[in-house]
């Protein structure tokens, strides 16, 4: 009894709700492409694919098919675009003091599409949420599924500047894929926490800004998280060739708390070795109202990919996230191993092995293994 | 935002906390808000969205009930005693810290467990009769 709760436990946690993957930062640079939006409808990348995009898919990322819908099967006429995210998962884990566990199950199951309509698109994602996961006593259908992002936005031409309204992750961050990165816990991206947001962005010859404002969603069943309202910048230059870095900051007032964010990102992509490494630092305050207590926390993350393209990447990163700068024992440190496999054009095999540990546990860390199968029509 | 340097900030990064858990407040507004809602409050547990086993931890009222079966300020003993994660002075008879510490395998969360020094913080709250003001 005490092996299945354990089983179940660690599957729901997981993922059996919808994993909100992001986008996959390592192919910038390395595919010769300097912003997300090279491949990417949207301007935080992630999700629904361009033409260029679906072509780099089968020229560039994969080791050979054909990177159109469908494996090219049908080619949508140019103003929609469709597409989606599937993924099985399996994984293995081990803590001290409790029982080995092992599970598959479900990740994500997301469909995308995009209509457009002169300098107007609309863009929607829906999928199922946590289908195989209880809900409260009375939910209907409708609990089981969910729409994570929805935006109108306005675009004169690729490349102009844009606004867009709806539900979306504000740009910020490095915006892993991994949805259970410390980094994306720590500013309220994880799963399910896209509050609604007016944003605008603008590009040029070497720089790009956005900035967003958000609120919570007015329905609370849809989010979860810390449900805040504020306002985020993100600025970004281009130094050198294969470099970038970035300045961002975060106001957010929630119910609980406010907290205001600056830090930095930085990409750097060296050619001759086909090295990409990628650091995020951040600080934060963090004001507890009604505990009369101000907080001050640290987000660090690194990570070093060898890009070898088409078919493969190994990478190794670390990421540490303090919570109370000032109290001993509370830091949560991963450090872990990535291999991604791109064996065909719309077929991923991501394998890894994570070591986590809580300040005070540093000879009790979780180990954690995964095989993730991921498909992308 | 308070008192407190960048210098003073970055230095403390590098060496690490200088102060123990007794220098941080057992109260239900700090032990939400800094460790409940950011730990357990996630999409797939207890968040509004799943309520997994009736323990929606997402806001200070709808925790604080899930927790003690019983609203914030009321004194009354809850009616029925399944389901009460807390016992107010006992926590040695408190279910919430036998989830945290593991006695009921697994450790909750299981994603990643608590630091110690917070789960000290939780029992000492529980100890000092869990009252939510």
């Amino acid at each position: 009894m005490r092996v299945i709760r354990a089983l179940a436990a660690v599957a729901l946690t997981l993922g059996v709700l919808e994993a909100a993957a992001m986008a996959y930062p390592q192919f910038r640079f390395s595919t010769g492409n300097d912003r997300c939006s090279a491949c990417h409808l949207a301007p935080e990348g992630g999700g629904l694919l361009n033409d260029y995009g679906r072509s780099e898919v089968g020229d560039t990322i994969s080791w050979g098919g054909d990177g159109g819908l469908l494996h090219g099967a049908w080619t949508p006429p140019p103003w929609l675009a469709l597409g989606g995210d599937v993924r099985v998962a399996g994984v293995g884990r081990l803590r001290e003091g409790d029982e080995p566990t092992l599970a598959a199950f479900p990740m994500q199951a997301d469909l995308y599409a995009d209509l457009r309509r002169g300098p107007l698109s609309v863009s929607i994602t829906g999928g199922l949420n946590g289908a195989a996961r209880s809900r409260p006593d009375g939910a209907g259908p409708a609990a089981y599924l969910t729409s994570r992002r929805h935006v109108l936005t306005y675009q004169a031409h690729e490349g102009a500047p844009y606004v867009r309204v709806g539900r979306f992750f504000p740009v910020l961050g490095l915006r892993s894929a991994d949805h259970s990165a410390l980094a994306r816990r720590a500013l309220d991206m994880y799963i399910l926490e896209e509050p609604y947001a007016l944003g605008a962005g603008a590009s040029g010859d070497g720089w790009e800004l956005h900035g967003s404002v958000f609120a919570p969603s007015p329905w609370p069943e849809t989010q979860a998280g810390a449900r805040a309202t504020g306002a985020t910048v993100f600025y970004e230059r281009t130094v050198g060739e294969g470099a970038a870095v970035a300045g961002q900051a975060r106001y957010a007032q929630g119910e609980l708390d406010r907290r205001v964010l600056v830090g930095t990102v930085a990409t750097w992509w060296l050619d001759g070795p086909g090295l990409l490494l990628q650091a995020e630092l951040d600080g934060q305050g963090q004001r507890i109202a009604d505990a009369d207590l101000t907080r001050w926390q640290l987000l660090g993350a690194a990570q070093l990919t060898r890009v070898m393209l088409p078919g493969l990447m190994i990478g190794v990163g670390g990421q540490v996230w303090t919570p109370d700068l000032r109290l001993r024992g509370v830091s949560r440190s991963t450090a872990e191993l990535d291999v991604q496999v791109f064996p065909w054009a719309h077929v991923e095999l991501h394998l890894l092995a994570r070591i986590a540990g809580v300040g005070g546990r540093g000879d009790e860390p979780d180990l954690l293994g995964l095989v993730q199968v991921h498909y992308y029509p | 935002m308070g008192s407190g340097s960048l210098p003073a900030v970055l230095a403390l990064a590098v060496v690490g906390g200088c102060v123990s858990g007794a220098d941080r407040p057992a109260e239900w507004a700090y032990i939400h808000a800094a460790i409940l809602a950011p730990n357990c409050a996630t999409a797939a547990c207890h968040s509004a969205i799943t309520v997994q086993s009736g323990l929606d931890l997402s806001t200070a009222e709808s925790a604080y009930q899930s927790l003690l079966r019983r609203p914030c300020g009321s004194s009354e003993p809850p009616a029925d005693e399944r389901g009460v994660n807390v016992d107010p002075g006992h926590p040695e008879t408190s279910a919430l810290m036998t989830w945290l510490r593991g006695d009921g395998n697994p450790t909750m969360p299981p994603d990643l467990p608590l630091a110690p020094v917070e789960i000290d913080l939780i029992e000492r709250w529980i100890l000092e009769g869990a009252r939510c003001e």
